[in-house]
């Protein structure tokens, strides 16, 4: 065996890659070779003295130090978009039990995001069927209106369930306002429709419109007037 | 270490459960800390490399591909923090000498234990004359009982390339405690 041969063997012998037959071949050839087998003892001995040093304990309050950086964490606008949207939440849904006593706020921010959703599908429908219908509706410049309105209270409630998940006091005084208000407008676009067209409108056509808007107003005004409750006892 | 229990608990995180990233910092806090120490030689430097190191991993769980090894991605991100360390040139330190401890049988054996004990010390004065990537591979091989295939990951090589590493780091550890050492032979 040449000494390349032996000091092949040695590199395997330390990377644990020695067969039971390499190795007493090994410790056959390296009595002959007292300076290899000094190597191979030293380097035995450095792995085994590096493979027993005690492991140093990180500091007791290092697992805290790292929970309470955690916001520092450098985020992507895009991860936190998506985190926010896709993070699992647990909201139960009692309509009885919500509108009479505690909203929790999830549950609130969910029944915004709803409206929000509703009124979003209004405004497609709008958006479609008004050009289908009589042109004498299509020359009103107020019915025209319509979809925009639709879609304008869509996003409105839509921000509204979103500012509400962020558990904002500032979000439940614009939405409870905002709801009020809402209700309001209802009622004004109910009127104007009346004033403006000048012809028959079918009452189901006005209180679908109207009073739908005028209801969900008002239920969404109860939820988070209840949640308002809810939030100062907390 | 169970990888599905790793797995079970990164979901969680990324499920909002931040608190849940505590039970993976106290699992591989150890391992991260002595790493980080046996390269930078310096214990403040160890836990800030190890804060951020996690800090990183957290910022990127979202990216950790599923059915990998966590632990070698934590060592990949760890590697980088303390590589990148090391090129801001500080000077390395010696190994504070409270993390070796003489076992039971020397504390019987006075002489054995100094011997044992300057070893040890001409040991870590070496390990921080060796080049970095040596030491690296040294470290995670002896000091962290990593696998090659482990380390090759961790490291970003190739497994014959951390295996050798691994020899010629020992073999210049040799001569350096030679030179550490001049009245004693290694061993």
């Amino acid at each position: 065996m040449t000494e390349k041969d032996i000091e092949k063997l040695i590199e395997k012998s330390l990377l644990g890659e020695l067969t039971l037959e390499e190795e007493e071949s090994l410790s056959r050839t390296l009595v002959d070779k007292p300076d290899l087998l000094k190597k191979w003892e030293d380097l035995k001995s450095i792995a085994c003295l590096a493979a027993e040093a005690k492991a140093v304990e990180p500091p007791a309050d290092l697992t805290a130090r790292v929970l309470s950086r955690l916001s520092e964490a450098p985020r992507s606008r895009l991860a936190a978009v998506r985190e926010f949207l896709f993070r699992p939440r647990t909201a139960n849904i009692d309509l009885v039990k919500a509108f009479s006593g505690n909203v929790s706020r999830p549950e609130c921010s969910f029944y915004y995001l709803m409206g929000g959703l509703y009124y979003l599908v209004i405004s497609l429908i709008l958006m479609i069927g008004l050009n289908k219908l009589d042109p004498r509706w299509a020359a009103v410049t107020w019915i025209k209106l319509q979809p925009c309105i639709s879609l304008i209270t869509a996003l409105w409630l839509g921000a509204m369930g979103v500012a509400l998940l962020r558990n904002g006091q500032t979000a439940i005084r614009v939405a409870y306002s905002g709801s009020l208000a809402l209700i309001g407008f209802f009622v004004l676009n109910g009127i104007v429709i009346h004033l403006t067209a000048e012809f028959p409108i079918a009452l189901v056509f006005l209180f679908a419109l109207v009073g739908t808007g005028i209801i969900g107003g008002l239920f969404l005004l109860r939820i988070v007037y209840n949640y308002r409750k809810c939030y100062a006892a907390t | 270490m169970s990888q599905d229990k790793d797995q079970d608990i990164i979901e969680r995180v990324l499920g909002g459960e931040r608190d849940a990233y505590g039970t993976l910092v106290d699992r591989y806090k150890g391992p991260i800390f002595n790493l980080a120490y046996r390269m930078t030689g310096s214990s403040q430097d160890a836990d800030d490399l190890t804060q951020d190191t996690f800090i990183r991993a957290y910022a990127a769980l979202r990216s950790f591909k599923k059915g990998s090894k966590f632990f070698t991605w934590l060592y990949t991100i760890s590697l980088n923090l303390v590589r990148n360390h090391l090129k801001k040139g500080i000077p390395l330190q010696t190994l504070d000498s409270y993390c070796q401890v003489p076992s039971r049988e020397e504390a019987y054996n006075p002489e054995g234990c100094a011997i044992r004990q300057d070893d040890v010390r001409a040991l870590n004065a070496s390990l921080y004359r060796l080049p970095e990537i040596l030491r690296e591979a040294v470290v995670l091989r002896f000091y962290q009982g990593l696998s090659f295939e482990d380390i090759a990951e961790a490291s970003g090589g190739s497994l014959s390339s951390a295996k050798m590493n691994v020899y010629r780091g020992l073999e210049q550890l040799r001569v350096l405690m030679r030179e550490e050492r001049p009245d004693q032979k290694t061993g």
